[in-house]
C-alpha cells in the first residue's frame, strides 16, 4: 500500500485519537466509576437491608416466642413450652430454639428437623449460654443481644413477667392508669437462625448487581462514544474553519499535529495564531488610523474641488445657454445683414461695369454731350470715389457678417478643427473697434498652428473674455500682447497685458465663479470661470503668470490630437 | 306568679353551670302545691324571707366528694344526686328549700387546697366519698356522717362511716348465673385462701338448687395452677373468676382465657373489665343503683341520724348481670336473654 493511500485513509478515517480518545477514556471512566460505585454503594445498601430485615425478623420472633413463652414458663408447663416453639418453626431458617431458666441455665433446646444432624454442634456451640446469664442478670434495660456467627444468627430474648396489681379499684375497673407492677424475670429465650438464606439473598444481590452492571456497560460505552464524538466535531470544525481561514496549508498543519496530539492542541495553535494575526490587524488598524485626518483632509478637498467644479459647470451651463441664445441673435442678424450686403456687393462689379462704360461713353463724346466736361470728370472722380467707399463698406460688412458668423457657430461642431489664429483674428475684429483708440495689439501668431479640435464659438468666447479683461484692467492706454505657438502639448494662446496685475492674495480665486474685481454692475465674476470651464472641456489648461504692478499674462494650452469632452459626449449622443 | 317562681327556681337548681356543679343549689320543694289560695299568695313574701334568710356558704348540706372522672363514679354520682334531690330535706329551714349537694372532684383539686377543703366537709350534714381516694381523704371526718361507695380498698374506717360493699353475696350471685345461664351446672372456683377463703365459707353454705356442683380448687403456689386448671377440665361447666389480684394476674388470667377457649368453659366474672379479654359474663353490681342507694341511705341518716341499726357495711342491692354474647356463642354455651342486664360491645361496635 503505497503512501498517499495511507494519508487518505488517515485523513479520512478518523481513529479516536488525540482530544476524543481522552475524552471518550475520562468519559468511560466517570461512568464506570460512577457506575461501580453506585453498584457498590447499592450492594452495601441492600447488604445492610437484608442484614436490617434479618435482624428485625429475628428480634421479632425472639420477642413473639418471648412473650408467647411468658404464661407456660411462668407456671413451668412443659407442654405448651413446647407446643409455642414448634409454632414458631415455620420460619424460615430457624434452626434451633434454646429456653434458659432466670439463672441462664439452659432448660429447654428444640431444632428444626432440618437441624437435627447438626444439634450437637448448635448445643455446644460456644457462648451463647453466656451471653444470655449475662443478659438476664444485667440490670435495667439492655439491648437485646444479637450473635452472629459465620454460618448463624443467634438472637437472645428475656421473658419477663409482670406481678399483679395492689390496686383494689383496677381489680374492678379500667382506671386508665399504667400501674407500676413489679416486673420478674423467667428466663430467657434464645433463637438460632441459618445464615443460609441470607447468604443466598446476598448473592443474589451481587448477581443482579453484576447484570445491571453488563447491561449499563455497554449504554455506557454507546453514550460515551456519542457524547465525545458531538464534543469533538464542533471542536473540530472550528479547528478547520480557522486553518481555512487562517490559511494554513496541508504541509503546516500536519507539522502542528505533530506538536499538537489533540484538538484542543491544535485549536490553542490556532487561537495563538489568530490573535497573533488580529495583532497585526490592530497594529495595521492604528498605521492607517494615524494618516487617516490627513486622508479625510485631503478627500474632503478633493470633493470641495469637486463641488466647485461643479459649481462652475453649472454656472458654465448657464452661460453657455445664454451664448447659445444669443449666437443665434446673432447669426440671424448676420445672415440678414449678409443678404443685404449681398445686394451690394453684387451690384457693385456691374455697377463699375457701367461706369466704366458711361465713362467710355463720355471721353467718346467728348464735348458734344458735356459741356461741362471738367465737372464730370469731377462727379467721375467723386463716383469712384463713392464706389470705393461702397466697395469698402460692403467688404467691411461682409467682414463683420463672417466674424459674427464665426462667433456665433453653435457648439455642436466643437469637434472641428478650428484654426486658432484665424479665431484670434474674428475675435479681434469684434472686439477691437471699440478699443481701437486706446489699445495696442501686438499680433505675434506662428503660421504652422495646426488645427485644434473643438469649438470655435466657445475657444472665440474664451479669447474675447481675456481680451476684454486685458483691456478692463488698462482702463486709459494699454497694451496687449497676443502670442500663438505650438509646442508637443498643443497649441499655446498668450495674452499678456501691461496692467496693474493680479494680486497673490487673489489668484488662487479668479477662475472661481462669481469672483470679480470690478465695481458693482460691471462684471458678472463669470468670465475667467467660463474659460476655465471651456478649456477644460477641450482638455486643454489655463494659465496665469502675474506680478503685481507688472501686468497679467494668460496661457491657454489646447492639445491637437484629443477630441473634447463635450465633443465625445456629443457624439456618443 | 308562684307557679313561674317555683318553675324558674327549678330551672335554676336544674341548671348546667359550673357554679351549679359544683355547688348546687336545691330546688324548692313541692310541698307548696298543697296549700290553699291564701296562703299562695303570701308565697313571694315567704320566698323572699327565706331568701334572706339563705343559708351561708359554709353551711352545706351535702357533700360529694368524688375520686376521679371515672365512668363507674361518674354513674354512681348521677344515682346519687337523682334520688338524694328527690328526697324531702330532714328538719329545719331546708324542709321547705330541698336536699342540695355540693360535688368535688378530688383528683381536679389542688393539693393545697386540702385543708381548706377539709374544713368545708366538717361543715356538712353528709359526706358522700366515692372510690378509694375519696374514702382516704376523707377517713379523719370524725363529727360528719360518710357514705362510701366503689371503695374495694376501704377498711378499718370509724364509727360515722357508713359503706356499701362491692362484693355480692355468692347466693344471688349464683342465682344471677342460673338465670342467664340455666345449662351450667358445675362451677369451678380457684380460690385463695387468704384472700377469699370466707367467701368459699358462705358460697358453700348457700347452695342454689340449679347449681349442683361448685368445684374449689386452692390456688396458693404458682405451678399449682396448670394442674388445678387439668383437674377442672370436664369437670365443670363454667368458671368463677374471684376478685383476687392474684387470680386475675395477667398470666393467670391468660391461662385461664386458654383454659377456657380450649375446654369450652365459660369464665364468669366479677366485673365487666374482664369481659373484653375474652370472660363470658360478668355478675356484678349497678354503679347507678348503687348510688341511688348511698342517696337512700344518706337521707335516712339525715333524718335518723347514725343509728345503731345501721350496719356499717351493706351490700349493694342490685345485680347487674352483662353478656360478652360473641364468646358465648364460640364457645357454644346458651344463655338465656332474660337474664342479661345488658350486653358487652367492644369499642368501636362489634
Amino acid at each position: 500500500m503505497s503512501f498517499p493511500v495511507l494519508h487518505w485513509m488517515k485523513k479520512k478515517i478518523r481513529l479516536p485519537r488525540g482530544y476524543r480518545l481522552k475524552l471518550f477514556l475520562t468519559f468511560l471512566g466517570v461512568l464506570v466509576l460512577c457506575g461501580t460505585a453506585l453498584i457498590v454503594l447499592f450492594g452495601q445498601i441492600q447488604r445492610q437491608t437484608l442484614l436490617e430485615e434479618t435482624y428485625n425478623k429475628g428480634n421479632f420472633v425472639s420477642t413473639i416466642l418471648a412473650r408467647n413463652l411468658e404464661i407456660p414458663l411462668f407456671f413451668m408447663n412443659t407442654e405448651q413450652i413446647s407446643a409455642n416453639v414448634e409454632a414458631i418453626f415455620g420460619a424460615t431458617d430457624l434452626v434451633s430454639v434454646f429456653i434458659y431458666d432466670r439463672e441462664g441455665k439452659r432448660i429447654f433446646s428444640h431444632f428444626a428437623p432440618q437441624a437435627e444432624g447438626i444439634a450437637p454442634r448448635l448445643e455446644e456451640m460456644g457462648g451463647l449460654g453466656q451471653i444470655m446469664a449475662e443478659h438476664l442478670a444485667a440490670d435495667g434495660y439492655y439491648p437485646n443481644p444479637r450473635w452472629r456467627q459465620e454460618h448463624y444468627f443467634v438472637f437472645s430474648k428475656r421473658i419477663s413477667t409482670a406481678g399483679y396489681s395492689r390496686d383494689q379499684t383496677s381489680l374492678y375497673f379500667d382506671t386508665g392508669k399504667v400501674e407500676q407492677r413489679q416486673v420478674t424475670d423467667l428466663g430467657g429465650v434464645q433463637i438460632v437462625f441459618s445464615r443460609a438464606q441470607y447468604t443466598q439473598g446476598m448473592e443474589r444481590i451481587i448477581r443482579h448487581v453484576l447484570l445491571l452492571f453488563l447491561f449499563f456497560l455497554p449504554i455506557s460505552l454507546f453514550t460515551a462514544v456519542m457524547l465525545t464524538r458531538d464534543v469533538v466535531r464542533p471542536l473540530r470544525a472550528l479547528v478547520e474553519t480557522l486553518s481555512i481561514r487562517l490559511g494554513i496549508t496541508e504541509e503546516e498543519e500536519e507539522e502542528e499535529e505533530e506538536k499538537a496530539t489533540d484538538e484542543l492542541g491544535q485549536l490553542d495553535i490556532r487561537m495563538k495564531q489568530l490573535v497573533t494575526r488580529l495583532e497585526q490587524s490592530f497594529d495595521t488598524i492604528a498605521l492607517m488610523n494615524e494618516g487617516l485626518e490627513e486622508k479625510v483632509a485631503a478627500r474632503t478637498a478633493e470633493l470641495t474641488r469637486a463641488m466647485q467644479e461643479l459649481k462652475e459647470a453649472q454656472a458654465l451651463l448657464v452661460q453657455s445657454e445664454k451664448m447659445g441664445a444669443m449666437g443665434q441673435l446673432v447669426a440671424g442678424v448676420a445672415h440678414e445683414v449678409n443678404n443685404t450686403t449681398n445686394f451690394i456687393t453684387g451690384a457693385l462689379p456691374p455697377l463699375g461695369k457701367r461706369l466704366d462704360e458711361l465713362r467710355r461713353i463720355l471721353d467718346g463724346l467728348g464735348k458734344q454731350c458735356c459741356p461741362d466736361a471738367s465737372r464730370v470728370a469731377e462727379l467721375m472722380q467723386s463716383i469712384d470715389l463713392l464706389m470705393g467707399n461702397v466697395r469698402e463698406g460692403a467688404r467691411r460688412t461682409s467682414k463683420i457678417v463672417s466674424d459674427l458668423k464665426n462667433f456665433s457657430r453653435p457648439d455642436n461642431d466643437l469637434a472641428r478643427p478650428i484654426d486658432i489664429n484665424h479665431c484670434l483674428e474674428s475675435t479681434l475684429a469684434l472686439a477691437l473697434p471699440e478699443y481701437r483708440h486706446r489699445l495696442e495689439v501686438i499680433r505675434e501668431f506662428a503660421d504652422d498652428l495646426p488645427p485644434v479640435p473643438g469649438s470655435q464659438g466657445q475657444l472665440c468666447q474664451v479669447f474675447m473674455n481675456l481680451i476684454i479683461n486685458a483691456v478692463h484692467a488698462q482702463p486709459d492706454k494699454g497694451f496687449l500682447l497676443i502670442r500663438t505657438f505650438s509646442t508637443e502639448d498643443g497649441v499655446h494662446v498668450v495674452f499678456a497685458d501691461k496692467g496693474a496685475g493680479i494680486p497673490k492674495n487673489i489668484q488662487e480665486k479668479i477662475f472661481e465663479p462669481f469672483f470679480t474685481t470690478k465695481e458693482v454692475g460691471k462684471g458678472t465674476g463669470l468670465g475667467l470661470s467660463v474659460s476655465f470651464g471651456i478649456i477644460s472641456r477641450h482638455r486643454g489648461r489655463i494659465l496665469m503668470r502675474s506680478e503685481p504692478g507688472q501686468g497679467a499674462e494668460f496661457e491657454v494650452i489646447l492639445p491637437t490630437g484629443q477630441e473634447p469632452i463635450m465633443a465625445q459626449h456629443e457624439e456618443h449622443k | 306568679m308562684q307557679e313561674g317562681l317555683i318553675s324558674a327556681l327549678r330551672n335554676g337548681a336544674q341548671g348546667s353551670t359550673i357554679y351549679d356543679r359544683l355547688f348546687r343549689v336545691g330546688k324548692i320543694s313541692p310541698f307548696l302545691y298543697g296549700f290553699d289560695a291564701s296562703v299562695k299568695k303570701c308565697v313571694p313574701l315567704i320566698t323572699m324571707l327565706l331568701v334572706a334568710l339563705a343559708v351561708p356558704a359554709w353551711a352545706l348540706d351535702c357533700v360529694l366528694l368524688q375520686s376521679s372522672p371515672l365512668k363507674p363514679y361518674e354513674e354512681a354520682r348521677q344515682g346519687f344526686e337523682k334520688v338524694w334531690l328527690a328526697q324531702p330535706s330532714a328538719t329545719g329551714p331546708k324542709s321547705i328549700s330541698g336536699n342540695t349537694v355540693t360535688q368535688i372532684l378530688l383528683s381536679e383539686q389542688q393539693t393545697t387546697s386540702g385543708f381548706s377543703l377539709k374544713k368545708q366537709l366538717q361543715n356538712a350534714r353528709l359526706v358522700v366519698a366515692i372510690g378509694d381516694q375519696a374514702v382516704e381523704f376523707v377517713k379523719d371526718l370524725r363529727e360528719v356522717p360518710v357514705v362510701y361507695l366503689l371503695a374495694p380498698s376501704a377498711a378499718f374506717l370509724p364509727k360515722n362511716f357508713i359503706g356499701i360493699e362491692m362484693r355480692i353475696q355468692p347466693s344471688r350471685q349464683m342465682a344471677a348465673i342460673n338465670k342467664a345461664l340455666p345449662k351450667v351446672r358445675s362451677i369451678g372456683v380457684l380460690y385463695n385462701p387468704g384472700q377469699s377463703g370466707q367467701w368459699v365459707q358462705e358460697a358453700l353454705l348457700s347452695p342454689v338448687a340449679s347449681v349442683q356442683t361448685l368445684l374449689f380448687k386452692k390456688f396458693d403456689s404458682q405451678t399449682s395452677l396448670p394442674g388445678a386448671l387439668q383437674e377442672m377440665a370436664g369437670a365443670v361447666d363454667a368458671y368463677w373468676l374471684l376478685p383476687d389480684p392474684q387470680l386475675t394476674a395477667p398470666q393467670v388470667l391468660g391461662s385461664l382465657l386458654e383454659f377456657s377457649m380450649k375446654h369450652r368453659i365459660p369464665i364468669i366474672s366479677f366485673s365487666e373489665k374482664y369481659l373484653a379479654p375474652g370472660a363470658a359474663m360478668a355478675v356484678t353490681f349497678d354503679t347507678v343503683d348503687m348510688g341511688a342507694q348511698a342517696a337512700e341511705l344518706g337521707a335516712r341518716i339525715a333524718r335518723d341520724g347514725l343509728s345503731g341499726d345501721i350496719p356499717p357495711l351493706t351490700p349493694p342491692r342490685k345485680v347487674r348481670v352483662v353478656a360478652n354474647p360473641t364468646v358465648l356463642e364460640r364457645l357454644g354455651v346458651p344463655y338465656a336473654p332474660k337474664g342479661i342486664d345488658a350486653t358487652y360491645i367492644p369499642e368501636g361496635g362489634r
